[in-house]
Formats: C-alpha cells, structure tokens, sequence
C-alpha cells in the first residue's frame, strides 16, 4: 500500500491534533472532552502513518478509540439516582454530572488559550532543532508529536481534576508515539504502547466511578 | 514448557481467578500466598533449561518466549532474583488479612510481580520502561480508597512514572547513536540527560519523591510499603541493566557523580524528613527516601577499576532487611491506626499527637514499629546495620563528606524512632498496661521482631547468599 496519499494529510493532520490538544484544553464539556480525544487520535493515526505500516498505525487508532469510549462510556452511563435532587437528575442524563469547570469567567478560558498560544509558538520555533536532533523525522511529524506533549503538559500543569490527568497523559503519550515512530517499528513496541493506552484509559474510568462505590467493592 | 510461561503467564492467568473470588478473601490470600511459593520453589530448584522425563513424554524448560516477534527471557541465572520476587509476595500476602489490605490486593499485587518479572525478561531490555509502567498503573488501583476521590499523591505517581516512559524509550535509542558513532559528544550528552532525567523520575528521586508521603498519608501503609518495595527493587534492577550492557557507560565517571550526588540528597532529604515528621505514615515514606538513596550510594561507589561496582552485592543482599523492615513498619502502622478508635481516618490516627501512652494498649505493635524503624536506620543487632556497615565503609573510604551524609541520613530516622518512643511511652491518664493487639496481628508481629533479630544477629545465614545474585550483571562485578 503506498504511503504517499498518507503523507499529503500530514500538514491537515498538524491542524487538526493542534485544534483537539487546544481544544481538550479549553472545553468545559465532557461531551466535547471525549469527542475531542477521539478526533486527536485520526491525527496521531496519520502522522504516524508516514513511518509505520498501516496496520500498526491502525492498532494505534484503535487503541485511542477504545480509551475515548472507555472514558466516554463511564462519564455518560446513568449513576445511581436514589439521593439525587431533580438537578443533578437531568445533569446525570445528559452525561453532565463530571465537572470540567475551572472557572466562570471568560478570562479562565482566555488565559487557557493565550498559555496555549504561547506553546504553540515555542514549539514552532523548536521544531526545526528536533528535526537536526532526530535524523529521518519531518517537520510535520516533529511539530504534531511536540504540539501534543507541549499542550499535554500544559493541561497537567493547570488542572488536577483526575480525569483531566489522564487525558493530558493520553495526549502526552500520543505526542510521544508521533516522534517514536520515526525511531523505532516493532510490533511488541506498538501493542505496549497500546496497552498502556488502554490502560491509562480505564484508569481514568476508575476514577470516575470510585467516589460512587462503597467501601466493600 | 517455558520460564516466562511458568513466572510471567501462570500468574497472569491466576490473577483472573483471584478476581473473580475476590469476595472470599481469606480463600483469596491463601491461593495468592501458594501459588507465589509454589513459584519461589519452582525458581529455587531452578529448573531452567532441565530435560524432564515423564514417562513417554519428554519436558524440557526453554528459557525463552516469543511475543510479536521479540523475546521473554528467563535464564538460569536470573532464579535467585525470581525467588527474590515471588518470596517478597508470598511475604506480603502473609499479612494482608490482618492489614486489612483489601480484597484487590492479593491479585493486584501477584499482577504486578507479573510484569515487574516480564520487564525483567523482555527483549530488548529497554522495553521494561513500558512494562514498569503498567505495573504503576495497577499499582494505583490498589492505592485508592472505595467511596473517596483519587488522592492527589496518587495522580502524581501516575504522572511521574508515566514521564519517565518516553525519556527511557529515548535513551535506548540515542544509545545505540552513540554505539555506532562513540565520538559523537552531542548525542552522548543527550543520551545521558535523557537516561539521568528517565530514572530520577522512575525512581522518584528528590524532588519527585513529593507522591511518598502524600500517598501513605491516605492509602492504606501495608499497600504502599509492597509498592515501595517491589517498584524499586526492578527499576534498580534496570538501571544496572544499563551499566552492564553499556561499557561506555559504566566506565563514565560522570556515572558515579550522578549516583552519589542523587543518593547524597535522598539521604539527606529522606533523614531530616524523618526526623521532623509527626505522621508516623509520612515517616515510613521518608525511611523508604533514605533506603533509595543508600541504594544509589551503594551502587555509586566506584572501585579500583573504572566501570567496576564492587558494591553491588550489599545492595542485593540489602533487600531482605528492607523487605523485612518495611513490612514490620507498615504492619505495625496498620494495628495502631485500626485500633485507634478516637479518631476514624489514617490522617488524624497516625499523627503523633494522637498517640500519647499508645504502647500501653498495643505493646507489640508498637515495639515491632520502633524496631523496624531502628532496623532501616541501621542500628546494631537488627537487620539493617549488617548491609549498611559495608556501605559506611565504603563511602567513608572514597569520601568522607559522603560517608557522613549518609550517617547524617541514619540519624535523621533515629531521631524519628527516639520521638515516636517518647510518644508511645508517654504518659496518658486513662490507660491501663493491656495488650490489645489480636492473636493474628501478635504471631506476625513477633515473627516479624524475630526475623528482624536474626538477620541482624547472624547475617551470614542469608545475606552471603543474596549478595551473590550479585551475579546476574557478569560485567559490573568482574
């Protein structure tokens, strides 16, 4: 199978990992979180397309799906509803009940996306030094790997709410697969990174429901 | 027949098992303990690469696993250090019906001597860094509490094992950069940075050992300290990997540098938070700082040859006393902060201000916590002093300002031993001198004491033999 339509999607698969690491970063929805994580993993799938097969590029795409419907899957499934008041009923309905906020104001949005900018930016100008650094790596492939773990580590830097933990992990850990491939095709390599990914993920779901079980589960 | 299938995924298939008998716990922690022995037999006869004869069939035990293309592999040589894990298990599991330890402990613990034993076999060894980390994150679900939120020291665990993954997988690759081209200088710095960078985080060196303390304070003590025993113990394993497979590595003295210099500020941070400490808790976690940093100075001193580690077997030898120690620690944690039935949470019942005149209702608990204590610190006649004497020695040899850091260390946990005596023997009103502790809590403690004597007592029993496995890395012990 040729790889060349592949590499032409590496500059729309940049945009879009930029637009679903920022967007991860500024939503307040968890609806858009999980949809968000979903997206970002077709981009990894492409950039990393350009240097692995594309069936070990696929398992990564898997993977990535697996973990947003793991993650998706916990925060929209129905909680229990003894106790609850008429509010948190339809909140729990529409999958809202996990909080994602971090602030009313407009400005909390704002300094998210200007912090975000500011990565961008940094990374920009560092990608061309990574591309002197690691030999055979492109810059497309050198900007969406750094992209990711710089606005991962930003999202780990600004939030503590464990699920947003996870995912800034998971985001880091794509970035990491984007540049890793260049380096290194083994098969044990991708169904651990794989693994961990999946892992990662169901984590995240433990979190979400641990505050619900009881001491005897 | 192979060694991975017997150590690697018979557990793992057990594992599923335990889980789903995971409401009859007793039955639950008697299988865990005999299967882990059974394993520990099994690597003590060390049938690796034996031809067995039953009858018409023939066995033979290959040491090696295929798995998409690359190898699991146990040899001969690595049986010592199998018996070392699943003994530590069986060890663990032994008390956790009486530390209360959960009912996912028994098979989240046999899963993580599962794939701390795959990364010790996998090959390319780099490949552990993946392994060591799925090991972290089922370590988590063991550190949480059912009904509370995550605690923040887990997550920063998570965070941290999980940053170190990528800078070890890099390390591996701009090592074999500098092979093919050694007098590349660039990549050699950037091979060592990432390498130093990947192993401060993996091995929670100062200042990413912040998750210690903040973890023990909530989580159950008896489930941390496993954590803290098995999680190390593998990682210093593939750190030697690294030296031993890597002679321009080992011969760096930048190498040793690094390794005393970590080794100086986990010692030193891990003593004086000891020393300062009013969770008994959060002290465990700051003896377990020191035992890391006494770990990188033992491996750090360098010997008459460059690339020669000539200490490396008082660090193998050390594990039992530490094992030993941290168990008793955590075991007598658990009996005081269950017993303690003035205040209902881990935070409040293990503060020493909460503790005045304890040693009246839990003599043994408490004895056993102050011995163990006594123990990590290195005091004389317990298991502790007889693998750090060499280590004094050695540091007071090549540096005195090292070798009295690492006292300075010591002291710091002394210290935290002789305040948590005078708490524990304080006076208290309304206490009369009655043993409260259970027969169970009792026999392990007292087997514990004992244990912790002995070692200290008559080290060449054991210790010769665990220094020994010293072995397994031909190249840094020529």
């Amino acid at each position: 199978m040729s790889a060349i339509p592949l590499e032409i999607l590496a500059i729309p698969a940049v945009i879009l990992v930029s637009i679903t690491a920022v967007g991860i970063l500024i939503t307040q929805s968890t609806t858009w979180l999980v949809l968000f994580l979903a997206m970002q993993t077709v981009g990894v799938f492409l950039l990393v397309s350009e240097h692995w097969p594309v069936s070990m590029a696929l398992s990564i795409l898997i993977a990535g799906w697996i973990s947003a419907v793991v993650i998706g899957w916990v925060i929209f499934s129905p909680h229990p509803v003894e106790e609850m008041n008429d509010r948190e009923k339809i909140q729990n309905q529409t999958g809202s009940k996990l909080s994602l906020i971090y602030g009313k104001t407009v400005s909390a949005v704002l300094f998210r996306l200007l912090a975000a900018i500011l990565v961008g930016f940094t990374i920009v100008s560092a990608s061309p030094k990574i591309t002197s650094w690691i030999t055979n790596i492109t810059i497309t492939t050198a900007l969406g790997g750094m992209i990711l773990i710089g606005l991962g580590l930003l999202q780990l830097g600004l939030s503590d709410q464990p699920i947003r933990v996870v995912v800034g992990l998971l985001t880091i850990l794509s970035g990491f697969e984007i540049i890793y491939s260049v380096v290194e095709i083994s098969a044990l390599i991708v169904g651990l990174l794989n693994l961990v990914t999946m892992s990662l993920a169901v984590l995240g779901a433990y979190f979400l429901l641990l505050p619900e079980m009881d001491e005897s589960t | 027949m192979s060694a991975p299938l017997i150590w690697i995924i018979a557990p793992g298939l057990v594992v599923i098992l335990l889980l789903l008998l995971r409401r009859r716990e007793k039955l639950v922690i008697g299988i865990g303990i005999g299967f882990s022995l059974a394993l520990v037999l099994i690597a003590w006869l060390d049938p690796i690469g034996d031809v067995f004869k039953l009858g018409p069939i023939t066995l033979t035990i290959s040491d090696s696993l295929s798995v998409l293309g690359r190898r699991f592999v146990l040899e001969s040589n690595e049986a010592p250090v199998l018996v070392l894990i699943y003994l530590g298990v069986a060890f663990w599991f032994g008390g956790a019906g009486v530390a209360r330890a959960g009912s996912l402990f028994v098979p989240v613990g046999l899963m993580i001597a599962s794939l701390v034993t795959a990364a010790l076999a996998v090959e390319p060894f780099l490949y552990s860094a993946l392994l060591i980390e799925m090991a972290a994150i089922v370590a988590i679900t063991i550190f949480s509490v059912p009904g509370k939120p995550i605690n923040k020291g887990s997550l920063r665990f998570l965070i941290i094992q999980t940053m170190s993954m990528p800078f070890i997988l890099l390390t591996g690759w701009l090592l074999t950069g500098v092979e093919a081209s050694p007098a590349d200088s660039a990549i050699t710095v950037q091979a060592v940075f990432s390498m130093a960078l990947g192993f401060a985080l993996l091995l929670w060196i100062f200042p990413f050992h912040t998750w210690m303390p903040m973890t023990i304070e909530v989580a159950n003590q008896y489930v941390v300290s496993f954590v803290f025993f098995m999680l190390p113990l593998i990682i210093t394993f593939f750190g030697l990997g690294f030296l031993d497979r890597f002679a321009w590595l080992r011969t760096q003295t930048g190498v040793y540098t690094a390794l005393q210099m970590s080794g100086l500020f986990m010692v030193l941070a891990g003593g004086f938070g000891a020393a300062y400490q009013k969770h008994l808790g959060r002290m465990l976690a700051f003896g377990m700082m020191v035992e890391i940093g006494i770990t990188l100075l033992t491996i750090g001193i360098p010997g008459p040859e460059p690339g020669s580690y000539p200490l490396i077997g008082v660090f193998f030898a050390s594990l039992l006393p530490r094992g030993l120690g941290l168990g008793v620690w955590a075991l007598g944690l658990i009996v005081i902060s269950r017993a303690d039935q003035r205040t209902d949470s881990n935070l409040q019942s293990l503060d020493l201000n909460h503790l005045r005149g304890i040693g009246m209702h839990l003599p043994l608990a408490c004895s056993a916590l102050i011995l163990a204590q006594l123990s990590i610190a290195g005091f004389p006649l317990l298991a502790g002093f007889p693998v750090r004497l060499p280590v004094w020695q050695g540091l007071a040899n090549h540096s005195i300002v090292l070798a009295l850091s690492a006292l300075l260390g010591s002291a710091g946990l002394l210290i935290a031993s002789l305040r948590t005596l005078v708490v524990f023997v304080g006076d208290s009103d309304e206490m009369k001198w009655v043993s409260q502790e259970s027969w169970s809590q009792r026999i392990l403690l007292i087997v514990g004491v004992i244990g912790l004597f002995l070692i200290g007592i008559f080290p060449q029993i054991i210790l010769p033999q665990l220094a020994s496995m010293a072995r397994v890395f031909i190249n840094l012990n020529p």
